[in-house]
């Protein structure tokens, strides 16, 4: 009986305590049990409260108990733990009542009684007073950043572009390396969504577009940063935008509205500073014996001040912003001694052999000027003697014996460092005015001006090169409201801007030096003379006409939209440029000495710049019906007209359709082959593209939205379309003379007999005269060999009508907000790509053996006719489906955060549009025929992608003054990326044994991979990890198709051997992206109006190094030799804006501080 | 000494009565309205403050130390002539518009911008039209 009582108690105190989160507590408790609390709740009236609920508290434990009174008002805690005990009793229309301290003692039962008052009246109010946090009628799926929150959050480089990363589905892009640019040589564009191109992403400033028409990307200027972020209200990221008034670029719109001033006034100033001395070295700096830090400085200052000009009417709003880059640039030169410029100044007159390769060449004593004049810009050649095969004499000036030579006495090397500036500033004003309150209207100036070090010479600052890349833009808007109901919004716009790389005085470089020198190979050591002016002059000027209508109309349930969308572009392209200075290569120190040209290249355009027009209308009307009052239906079409793009000059010349639809008969003259005089660029364009689009927004609870949409979205070509088909013989030619060259000559100057350069001008004019008069091709067996016409390079278009590329996305979200300032949100997203532009090389050829390097033929061309040809065509595509997790925290107990997650997975034949790469090691041409050959991982397909952003305010409130200064108003706020590793390919060596190879051709040439051998090995391998690297991939689990050591197929020429290797695209994964920063600021209130705010922004605030994707070229299993350095990590990288600009020079990977302060008012 | 006590609390037990009975505020998200209704929104976002008649006696108004504005009046203060600019300027939050001694009233043009996206013209015609029927609710 005794025990069956215990364990009813046990049982009883069991369930009690599973009955509350205690439990367990409580549990532990039962055996002390052995009070109790009892009594009864009444009102003041002594009439009894029945369901009161009492709770006690065990003071000591901190343990609490439940009970509801009954009819009686009673309530009892038997088993209580003995001691003190809090009770509170609450009850319907009463007042809350307590007992501090009521005691119950072990095994007594202690009598509490409460008397309730009344309660008083209160109300509570509801004021709606900030913007919904889930919006239940919008089909898009759209992020908002107010102005403020964007300044709280750290951003690298202060870029416009940067909000957009916080974005459902963004991809921030660090697949390029740390100090390339993004929009530079490694990875294009600086954000990506849902599995589409970062090339159709829209930034709208005002309604005015600033993509850069020539590639669509994010339009940098001197910094190639996207500066005025000060000047911006609020940012607005729109993707899967299913309403028709947005989406003109498929993949997202990114709208910002710059500040307008108010009745007061209102601004701010701003520093930021970061100098070297702040900067974490680089992984690899460290990890390489001798390698320190580079130098650099940046101030980024600003201020704005907006107010009324007329109360009520009338208001300005102005913004100026200056960012100053200081980098200095270390390069290691290798320089002709003094005595080897006496030695080449007797030689020339005289003439002699090469000893590397046996030529004799002839003597030149006209280039004797020439070489005097080169050796003049040389600095001071002092340095470390460096020995190079051919040179005959040493450093101390004693003689080489030994055939060939190898003194040590011709080329000394040392470092320079040359100071690099780069510097921009954007001026913003804006008027408002308020007509009345049916008109308002708005203007808005920008300039934005510079001056970027595109290229510094280590050898002579004659050779530098420069951009100042001014835009100037104008947007207004005018708003007229009809009626309650209806309202048009016109938009105009403008801008001009001029990206134009050269030296600052072209002609005098010119004068100094007329050539670039160059060396080829380890025998011709010397640094190139003449800089990079074989590519200057380069860039475009942009003109862009912008007029834009939106007209709303409200009719009962019903929101209708109509709108025009239009943009007229002109782009004079200046990157016809490129050889025509010319570049010559030596290629032995011979060939330096007696004067001879290996090749000299150089090209002859018709004109230094070409204009090209287009013109693109788009219509939209849309239709929001509010099916029921938690229903809303979108509906809407829009369509695009996007033109031909035009050359008024009609000098576009092209094959009549594509490279494989051409007669390839030889005997066919080249001017029948070549269309010249065309005006426009394809054949044809279609008239419009139609894109349907709808969606559904559905309010299931008061708190939570169905969302699901479908929408067709038209995609753009850049405007580089132009640079290749326009590059066409006969408006530009291009020849080779030298040694190689098909021109002849031999003397490396212009002007000087028997010159490389002059013969390249010979063979232009015979070109011009032959293809004027028909003459054929050197291919025909008709032709007349001293008048043919030399294989040509071209580009071709597509057959008939271009097949416009476009996309199509569809969606199902789930949005729930949580209280009051939270909301989640699940979506599936699924997106295709169609018709997307690619290019390969459809002439190419190879000599290695017949069915050796499928699909190319071999010995020749298919048409001999033309050298190689680059087919741009249409028909790429993709498939991503992405499920995306979004939670949002808006400010509450000094808090707001915001955090994404996006599983993905995207696939397909060539991405990010076909131009410009995603990715360091993205391939955009494929093996000619072998399209499908390419499907695969997207270069952005990216499985796990997770971003946040977080602002909080620290909750220190002190109240006394002095104590408040230093403890109050401080604020902590950052962000954080992780994504999952970049994907990549593994290449063979390329074929090189005996001057054959693949000729005039290109495309992925795959490795093989070894079944059962794991991929990926993260140990230093001897002899095969280069010191100061990290080796990531293993060298055994992949089989080059030629061996590197003979340049030959791995076990001889054959058919069987020499096939590309089984290896699928991007089949590989480089390491994760882990990315840190943190803003810490104080506030110091000066006045009712007036704080400065001074703090710090920590960029990598870890310091962990982010590693750049491996070299990836396979080498042979078992022979070490060939697999050296394959798949080592050997750079960092980073968000693709820093610091320190985008493409300067400069690392913005390792762990950066910036002091900032700002005076706000 | 006596007296001073009691006056004390006296006014103590006043103030305490007042705060007793003083609504609580529960600041929430604007709800969906019509952008075409002025009443709608006046209704959804102004009434709470300045009362469903525009006379500033809205539930809410007895919580703020300055009282909501009479709306109903704006026109009589101004020589007879509704300031609609004012009022336009005022809703898109360009007027530091006090109470409690700082910027009470939400900055509208924030809020419907948020809730229009990046339909400019749409936040303009809810704060043009809300202006409208402010201007109705006008006493001679």
């Amino acid at each position: 009986m005794k025990h069956t009582i215990a364990f009813l108690r046990l049982a009883a105190v069991f369930w009690a305590a599973l009955a509350t989160p205690l439990g367990s507590i409580l549990l532990w408790a039962q055996g002390e049990t052995t009070s109790a609390i009892t009594g009864q709740v009444s009102d003041t009236s002594a009439h009894a409260v029945d369901r009161a609920t009492v709770t006690i508290t065990h003071r000591e434990t901190g343990l609490k108990r439940q009970a509801q009174t009954d009819e009686a008002g009673r309530f009892a805690f038997p088993q209580l733990r003995p001691g003190a005990y809090s009770m509170r009793v609450q009850a319907s229309g009463f007042d809350e009542q307590v007992s501090a301290s009521v005691s119950a003692g072990l095994g007594e039962t202690q009598t509490v009684n409460f008397a309730l008052r009344v309660a008083a009246v209160k109300q509570d109010i509801t004021v709606s007073g900030e913007a919904p946090l889930i919006n239940v009628e919008s089909p898009n799926t759209t992020t908002t950043l107010s102005g403020h929150s964007i300044q709280d959050l750290p951003n690298p480089g202060g870029d416009l572009t940067y909000p957009a990363q916080f974005a459902p589905g963004a991809l921030i892009n660090t697949a390029g390396s740390s100090n390339d640019f993004v929009g530079g040589q490694n990875g294009y564009g600086n954000v990506q969504f849902n599995g589409l191109p970062a090339l159709s992403n829209a930034y709208i400033v005002d309604g005015l577009e600033t993509n850069d028409p020539l590639t669509n990307l994010n339009s940098g200027l001197a910094t190639n940063l996207v500066l005025g972020l000060n000047s911006i209200e609020e940012v607005t990221v729109n993707t899967t935008s299913y309403a028709v008034d947005q989406g003109r670029y498929g993949a997202s719109q990114i709208n910002y509205i710059t500040k307008s001033g108010t009745n007061t006034f209102h601004g701010n100033m701003y520093e930021l500073w970061n100098g070297s001395r702040l900067n974490a070295a680089n992984f690899f700096t460290n990890a390489t014996a001798g390698g320190h830090k580079p130098r650099s400085n940046v101030n980024h200052f600003g201020g704005s001040l907006g107010g009324p000009i007329v109360r009520d009417k009338l208001f300005f709003f102005g913004d100026f912003e200056q960012m100053r880059i200081a980098l200095p640039i270390v390069n290691t030169v290798t320089l002709p001694s003094a005595a080897y410029q006496n030695y080449v100044l007797q030689q020339l007159p005289k003439g002699g052999i090469d000893p590397i390769t046996g030529s004799s060449y002839p003597a030149a004593p006209a280039l004797v000027p020439f070489y005097q004049k080169m050796f003049s810009l040389y600095p001071n050649t002092a340095g470390t003697p460096l020995p190079v095969l051919g040179c005959p004499f040493n450093a101390d000036n004693s003689p080489v014996t030994g055939v060939p030579s190898n003194g040590n006495g011709c080329a000394n090397r040392r470092t320079t460092s040359q100071s690099s500036s780069d510097h921009e500033q954007v001026v913003t004003t804006r008027i408002d005015h308020n007509i009345n309150v049916n008109n308002m209207v708005w203007y808005r100036f920008q300039s934005d001006t510079g001056l970027q070090a595109a290229y510094t010479d280590p050898l002579n600052p004659l050779f530098n090169a420069a951009s100042s890349q001014p835009l100037y833009s104008f947007a207004s808007g005018y708003t007229h409201i009809f009626n309650q109901n209806l309202v048009n919004y016109f938009n105009p716009a403008f801008s001009w801007y001029e990206s134009l790389f050269g030296p600052a005085d072209a002609g005098k470089t010119l004068a100094a030096f007329p050539i670039v020198l160059q060396g080829v190979g380890s025998n011709a050591p010397f640094t190139t003379m003449g800089g990079l002016d074989y590519n200057w002059v380069q860039g475009r000027r942009a003109t862009r006409f912008q007029l834009n209508d939106n007209l709303a109309l409200t009719a009962g349930r019903h929101q209708f939209k109509l709108g025009v969308s239009s943009r007229r572009l002109r782009i004079n392209d200046y990157d016809f440029s490129t050889y025509d200075t010319p570049l010559v290569n030596y290629a032995t120190l011979a060939q330096f000495t007696y004067g001879v040209a290996s090749t000299a290249t150089k090209a002859f355009p018709v004109a230094a710049s070409q204009p090209f027009n287009y013109l693109n209308v788009d219509l939209f009307a849309q239709d929001s019906v509010k099916l029921s009052s938690k229903l809303t239906w979108t509906l809407g079409v829009r369509t695009a007209t996007n033109t031909n793009p035009m050359s008024p000059h009609g000098l576009i010349a092209s094959l009549p359709g594509s490279f494989d639809a051409a007669s390839h008969n030889p005997d066919q003259p080249l001017n029948q082959a070549i269309v010249t005089g065309r005006k426009v660029l394809f054949a044809s364009t279609p008239l419009v593209q139609l894109q349907p689009r709808t969606a559904i927004a559905w309010q299931l609870a008061p708190k939570t939205v169905l969302r699901s949409g479908f929408g067709v979205f038209s995609d753009l070509l850049p405007g580089s379309i132009v640079d290749s088909i326009a590059a066409n013989p006969p408006y530009i030619n291009t020849f080779q003379g030298g040694l190689l060259g098909q021109a002849g000559g031999l003397a490396i100057a212009p002007g000087v007999p028997d010159s490389a350069v002059d013969a390249t001008v010979a063979a232009n004019q015979a070109f011009l005269n032959g293809f004027q008069r028909g003459a054929l091709s050197c291919a025909s067996a008709s032709s007349e060999p001293k008048t043919c016409l030399p294989p040509v390079a071209l580009t071709a278009i597509p057959d008939g009508q271009l097949r416009a590329p476009y996309f199509l996305q569809w969606s199902l979200a789930l949005e729930r907000q949580l209280g009051n300032t939270g909301t989640l949100r699940a979506q599936y997203v699924g997106t295709r790509a169609v018709n997307q532009p690619y290019s390969t090389q459809v002439n190419g050829y190879q000599t290695v053996c017949a069915g050796c390097l499928s699909p190319f033929p071999y010995g020749a061309p298919t048409d001999p006719r033309f050298a190689s040809v680059t087919q741009f065509t249409t028909g790429a595509n993709s498939h991503y489906s992405g499920l995306q997790l979004t939670a949002e925290k808006r400010i509450g107990h000094g808090l707001q955060a915001r955090a994404n997650y996006t599983w993905s997975h995207c696939l397909d034949t060539v991405s990010n549009g076909g131009f410009l790469s995603f990715s360091a090691m993205g391939i955009i041409s494929p093996l000619p025929g072998m399209l499908n050959r390419q499907y695969g991982n997207c270069d952005y397909d990216i499985r796990h992608n997770f971003n946040a952003s977080y602002v909080y305010e620290l909750p220190v409130h002190a109240s006394n003054r002095t104590l408040a200064k230093v403890v109050n108003g401080w604020q902590l706020s950052g962000t954080f990326f992780f994504h999952s590793g970049v994907p990549f390919s593994v290449m063979s060596a390329p074929y090189s044994a005996n001057g054959n190879g693949i000729v005039q051709g290109g495309g992925p040439q795959f490795a093989s991979v070894r079944q059962g051998v794991p991929l990926y090995l993260h140990s230093p391998i001897p002899g095969v990890t280069q010191p100061g690297t990290i080796q990531w991939l293993n060298p055994d689990a992949f089989v080059s198709t030629v061996d590197s050591s003979t340049g030959a197929c791995a076990g001889g020429d054959s058919p069987a051997n020499c096939q590309f290797g089984n290896l699928g695209r991007n089949s590989l994964r480089g390491p994760d992206f882990v990315w840190s920063d943190l803003y810490v600021t104080k506030q110091f209130r000066l006045g009712e109006r007036l704080s400065l705010r001074v703090g710090g922004q920590f960029f990598n605030l870890l310091n962990h190094p982010n590693f750049g994707l491996p070299t990836a070229i396979a080498g042979i299993p078992g022979k070490p030799e060939t697999q050296v350095g394959f798949g080592a990590l050997t750079y960092t990288t980073s968000p693709p804006t820093g610091l320190l600009g985008v493409g300067l020079g400069g690392d913005n990977a390792p762990r950066m501080i910036a002091f900032q302060m700002r005076l706000e008012f | 000494m006596l007296l001073r006590l009691i006056l004390f609390s006296l006014a103590t037990a006043v103030l305490w009565a007042q705060t007793e009975n003083q609504p609580v505020i529960h600041k929430t998200p604007a709800g969906r309205t019509s952008a075409s209704s002025g009443k709608e929104m006046y209704r959804s976002y102004c009434a709470a403050c300045h009362g469903n008649n525009g006379k500033g006696d809205g539930p809410a108004s007895a919580a703020l130390k300055s009282s909501p504005s009479d709306l109903t009046v704006l026109a009589r203060r101004n020589a007879g002539k509704f300031p609609e600019l004012r009022v336009f300027t005022a809703i898109n939050g360009d007027l530091l518009v006090t109470a409690h001694g700082s910027k009470d009233m939400p900055t509208w043009g924030a809020v419907f911008r948020q809730m229009q996206g990046s339909d400019v013209a749409g936040v303009k015609l809810r704060i043009r039209n809300l202006t409208k029927y402010i201007e109705s609710l006008q006493v001679d």
